[in-house]
């Protein structure tokens, strides 16, 4: 019944990430979950299964609850953006849980991210760094979500909307354009007198003609059909 | 007299206006019976009046002048013939009135008196049989230990006795008669035309009787008593199954092999080993064996309340024992009724009687015991008639706000199956779910009822078919008396003392880690996942044989996991984990046709929480397709279940889709993706609202929280209440939560469609000048471009990111440039059809070049 090997050498994730796969409705591997989420906040790792898994038997149980480990989850979720993983977090978070404040905080945050309002959201988190500084790559992972919205919209994107964007300036943004220059092919253009303009990569979204059209595609299971008459 | 003319009037009518009146408007009809009766009067006067005749002239007051004897212009003629030719008669000799007299009362009057006399009891019994039909009369009683009447039913058994009385009388009619010819005396013919016309009255009499009796009463009053013997006649009347010669051939064979080896060798089974080999456990043992791989389950600790329960029951319960003495009371009104009940049988029991569970109705027995012979034989067609038709007519006519039978009085008619019962009980709580509302003990024994049932399946014990319709249902209604459960535990303020203890006892029932593990186990154990990854390499047939098994094996566990597959789905859409959900259906590939589309109520579910879980998930596209696709089948295929039990669901779940349509294209404008039918359809239905939602404004909000509420499913909050707290209703929190969030997305979508409708209007526009227009400032135009971005490309389960976005720009410095996306028309599928339209003229040509 469900008994719960204790993890030995084997790091601690591997394990709860399998428990999830083997029963996902066993509540015996909650703590094992519990730990995990730690382990995903301190080694850097996402599960969205194991952690939607945790919050199902919050949901279950309520009264083994921990509000840090929501917290943490929610985190983790806001910065696994675009995926809507936050509102399916959310969907299963009872509602006076989320009246608490450090979740009405995450609440705003990710309302701020999924509405493009990078400045605010930047100054909002600037005043609860003690939710989002517990959780490192937090920084990185929001600046990556903002890049990826923002190489869907432009093809050139002045430098001040990035560095709204993704809250780096000056320096720190000269050596943060260098890298991306040099590891995924972001171009910088001069201006035309107001500012540095950056070419963003292409892709099909912000380079609509790079879309494969899928209409001319015709599965072969439909070909099949004819092969009687062709024959 | 009106209604002789009447009847005269419609004897020369054409046939066709005669056969258009109404059946209380033919005359014939009325009349029949008065004139019946009145014939059979007179065939009573005249055989009453033969016989006082012959007695006048056996007895008469002066022997020398007997009545009708004095015709002296017979006797010499008769004296001549027989005189004048006496070769032919060597031996005869006449005999004198007196001797012709003492001849026809010895030998002819007094035994064909003793004949009578004996059967006349079964004449009268059988005219007044025939007379009351369709009630059934107590005068059947006289043939009740006949050997016949065991056999066919009361009333065929009179009504051969009745054929064959006439027969005898016939008989007696012809040789005696003659015998009488012989005699030549004076007194011989008028005693002969005395007898013959008696006894040929009394052939008519019984012969009338046999036939009425055979026409028009056994049809209708054969399920009498004797009704768990007959053929089920009841049942294949009822409703609007039509008895064609065909079904009642099969129905006689059925009943003649069934007869065969239960009637008459009850005691001995001839072929136990094709069906199930069940182990008669109880519960509590199968707590013991209960173990899964670690897998937990809730019956192990679940097992340890229902081990407990009989002594709970006894002890324990003050509700139970109340209900109990009801029932005893129930019986007592019942006993003291059935005495007229028993006038009117073939009427369904009336409803004031009160609810006996231990009465059997006849035609319950012969459902039970057909279903269960059905079973054992695995004759799936059969079972599923039986589920889907005879079930419903029974239940209809017999069980409107009754439950139907208690499992214990039918067991005795299925050898106690175990499996059986668990099937019947199954169905006894679908039926008492449906029309009338459970008492919270009877849920916790359906829970219960549903543990003993998957367990048995589980072990793989049972070895039987079983019509994917039914165990389409079985889930489905797990599923449902779940969320039914779930809804019913959080609204606590009106619970009584006694409900509320009930409830801390048995905290384990419908507990929700049992439910998602029972459904999860019957997933794994049935290896579903693995019978449809074979399929896809073609080692393995799942979906080409509907999920049967041809091979002798069951297909119960089998379809069991699959259509739990669809019934994780729901549960995990109830409590709002969408992505879980969808990832339990993933095996399943429902953009093909496959085993979840036979059944009508699995696609529309299927199809429904996958549309829904994509809508919360934000993947439109995904859901306006399959919503569309779905719809688009309803609406050409609904005409044929209108006669289905489902049909009521099956329409409310077509509206709420549409509703859930009209959100999705609301929020991601693609209508290109929707077919004509279906687009007029929903304009017709939400035309007018889904021009308001595009506006955004309070009014439009109201409208999306109308059409949501409407149409999501009923969200459950899965963890027990907390006793100590003073008891409030939680049942509408998740709905709540669900609709709070749903709105929130609403709104972050807010300014969406101001954009895309400037978007339409050009091909490129700067930042400034399209923020001008749209009264913003330009850093907020790009966050509302970049939101447009952000939410019109969703990631999909790969992490793809797939763009919904009917109208696309993309900004160079500060200029938008805008891609319509043209409707890309799909030439190869026109041409492919075209090629095979083509095919078929030029095949046409050919057969008639052939001619």
């Amino acid at each position: 019944m469900g008994v719960v090997q204790k993890p030995g050498q084997q790091p601690v994730a591997q394990t709860a990430e399998e428990l999830v796969a083997v029963n996902p409705y066993n509540p015996d591997i909650l703590p094992e979950l519990e730990n995990y989420v730690n382990d995903q906040v301190s080694s850097q790792k996402y599960s969205l299964d194991a952690n939607l898994c945790l919050l199902r038997f919050y949901q279950f149980e309520p009264e083994r609850m921990s509000t840090q480990i929501v917290a943490r989850i929610l985190v983790k979720a806001l910065m696994a953006l675009p995926a809507p993983d936050f509102s399916l977090c959310l969907f299963l978070i009872p509602e006076r849980v989320q009246m608490e404040e450090q979740f009405k905080t995450l609440i705003v945050l990710s309302h701020y991210l999924e509405t493009g309002r990078f400045r605010q959201f930047w100054d909002e988190a600037a005043k609860n760094r003690h939710i989002v500084e517990a959780v490192p790559g937090f920084e990185q992972a929001i600046q990556a979500y903002a890049v990826h919205v923002l190489s869907l919209t432009y093809q050139k994107v002045p430098r001040s909307v990035l560095a709204e964007a993704i809250n780096i300036e000056g320096l720190s943004l000269d050596k943060f354009l260098e890298h991306q220059v040099a590891n995924s092919g972001w171009v910088l253009d001069k201006g035309h007198g107001r500012g540095q303009l950056i070419v963003l990569p292409r892709n099909e979204f912000n380079h609509p003609e790079l879309k494969k059209s899928a209409a001319d595609n015709i599965p072969l299971e439909h070909v099949t059909r004819i092969f009687p008459i062709l024959g | 007299m009106a209604i002789i003319g009447d009847a005269l009037r419609q004897a020369f009518m054409q046939k066709h206006e005669y056969e258009s009146l109404r059946e209380e408007d033919r005359a014939w009809g009325k009349l029949q019976r008065p004139l019946l009766m009145a014939f059979m009067a007179a065939v009573c006067l005249v055989f009453l009046i033969c016989t006082i005749i012959s007695l006048n002239i056996v007895f008469p007051r002066n022997v020398a002048n007997r009545p009708f004897c004095s015709d002296r212009r017979l006797q010499p003629l008769s004296v001549d013939v027989n005189g004048g030719d006496p070769d032919l008669f060597p031996g005869a000799f006449y005999l004198t009135d007196q001797e012709t007299v003492d001849y026809y009362w010895m030998v002819v009057f007094i035994p064909s008196m003793i004949i009578f006399s004996v059967t006349v009891v079964y004449l009268i019994a059988g005219i007044i049989v025939a007379y009351s039909a369709p009630t059934r009369h107590g005068c059947l009683k006289v043939v009740e230990n006949n050997y016949c009447a065991s056999k066919r039913g009361g009333v065929r058994c009179l009504s051969i006795l009745n054929a064959v009385f006439a027969v005898v009388f016939g008989l007696l009619a012809l040789f005696l008669g003659s015998s009488l010819l012989t005699l030549g005396s004076s007194c011989s013919v008028p005693l002969f035309w005395c007898y013959e016309v008696a006894s040929w009255g009394l052939v008519t009499l019984y012969g009338g009787t046999a036939f009425f009796l055979r026409r028009k009463a056994a049809v209708i009053l054969d399920e009498g008593d004797f009704g768990g013997r007959n053929m089920g006649l009841e049942m294949l009347e009822a409703g609007d199954l039509e008895v064609t010669p065909e079904v009642e051939r099969r129905v006689n064979e059925g009943f003649r092999t069934w007869m065969g080896s239960s009637l008459l060798s009850s005691d001995e089974e001839d072929d136990p080993d094709n069906y199930q080999e069940v182990p008669h456990l109880t519960l509590n043992e199968n707590a013991n064996d209960w173990t899964w791989d670690g897998m937990w389950l809730a019956c192990g600790a679940n097992s340890n309340f229902i081990a407990d329960l009989p002594q709970n029951l006894i002890s324990t319960l003050p509700g139970r024992t109340m209900a109990a003495y009801e029932y005893d009371d129930a019986v007592v009104g019942y006993d003291e009724s059935s005495a007229t009940h028993r006038q009117s049988a073939g009427e369904p029991p009336a409803q004031d009687l009160g609810y006996d569970p231990n009465f059997v109705p006849d035609s319950v027995k012969s459902f039970v015991v057909h279903l269960y012979r059905h079973i054992r034989e695995k004759n799936v067609y059969e079972i599923h008639q039986m589920y889907e038709t005879s079930f419903q007519t029974l239940s209809e006519r017999l069980f409107k706000d009754t439950p139907w039978p208690s499992v214990d009085a039918v067991a005795n008619y299925v050898d106690n199956d175990h499996v059986f019962c668990l099937l019947y009980r199954e169905m006894w709580f679908r039926h008492l779910y449906a029309r009338l509302s459970p008492t919270l003990k009877q849920r916790i024994d359906s829970w219960d009822n549903y543990c003993s049932l998957f367990q048995v399946v589980l072990h793989g014990v049972v070895n039987m078919q079983l019509p994917n319709q039914w165990l389409w249902d079985m889930v489905d209604e797990f599923v449902y008396q779940f969320q039914s459960f779930c809804q019913y535990r959080a609204k606590m303020k009106n619970k009584t003392e006694q409900e509320i203890a009930l409830l801390r006892q048995y905290d384990q029932a419908w507990n929700v880690y049992g439910v998602l593990n029972y459904l999860e186990a019957l997933v794994e154990k049935s290896m579903i996942n693995q019978i449809l990854e074979n399929e896809k390499e073609g080692l393995e047939q799942f979906t080409a044989t509907d999920g049967y098994d041809y091979n002798g094996g069951s297909n119960v566990l089998k379809v069991l996991g699959y259509f739990s597959m669809v019934g994780l789905l729901r549960v995990h859409c109830l409590l709002g984990d969408y992505h879980s959900g969808l990832k339990c259906l993933l095996p399943i590939d429902i953009s093909q046709q496959g085993v979840y589309t036979i059944v009508i109520g699995s696609h529309i579910t299927t199809i429904y929480h996958f549309g829904f879980a994509n809508l919360m998930l934000r993947r439109y596209v995904d859901a306006i397709r399959e919503f569309n696709k779905i719809l688009l089948y309803i609406y050409k295929t609904k005409q044929y279940h209108q006669k289905s039990p489902q049909y009521e669901q099956i329409l409310k779940k077509n509206e709420q889709m549409y509703a859930l349509l009209a959100i999705c294209l609301s929020l991601c404008p693609q209508v290109k993706l929707v077919e004509e039918t279906v687009n007029s359809q929903l304009r017709e239905k939400y035309g007018e609202k889904m021009i308001r939602m595009q506006r955004y404004d309070d009014e439009a909000f109201a409208i999306y929280d109308e059409l949501f509420s409407y149409a999501c499913p009923k969200f459950i909050t899965p963890s027990p209440p907390s006793f100590e707290e003073p008891l409030v209703n939680y049942n509408q929190d998740a709905y709540r939560l669900q609709l709070k969030l749903f709105l929130y997305e609403v709104k972050q979508q807010q300014l969406l469609s101001g954009v895309r409708t400037f978007l339409k209007v050009y091909s490129t526009i700067s930042l400034g000048k399209l923020a001008n227009y749209m009264e913003v400032d330009e850093p907020t135009l790009r966050t509302i471009l970049m939101t447009y971005k952000h939410k019109t490309h969703a990631v999909d389960s790969d992490g793809k990111i797939i763009s919904n976005a009917d109208v696309d720009f993309y900004i160079d410095d500060d200029m938008i440039v805008v891609v319509e996306s043209k409707p890309t028309k799909q030439y190869g599928d026109y041409f492919l059809r075209q090629i095979a339209k083509l095919e078929g003229v030029i095949n046409d040509m050919d057969r008639i070049k052939l001619e």
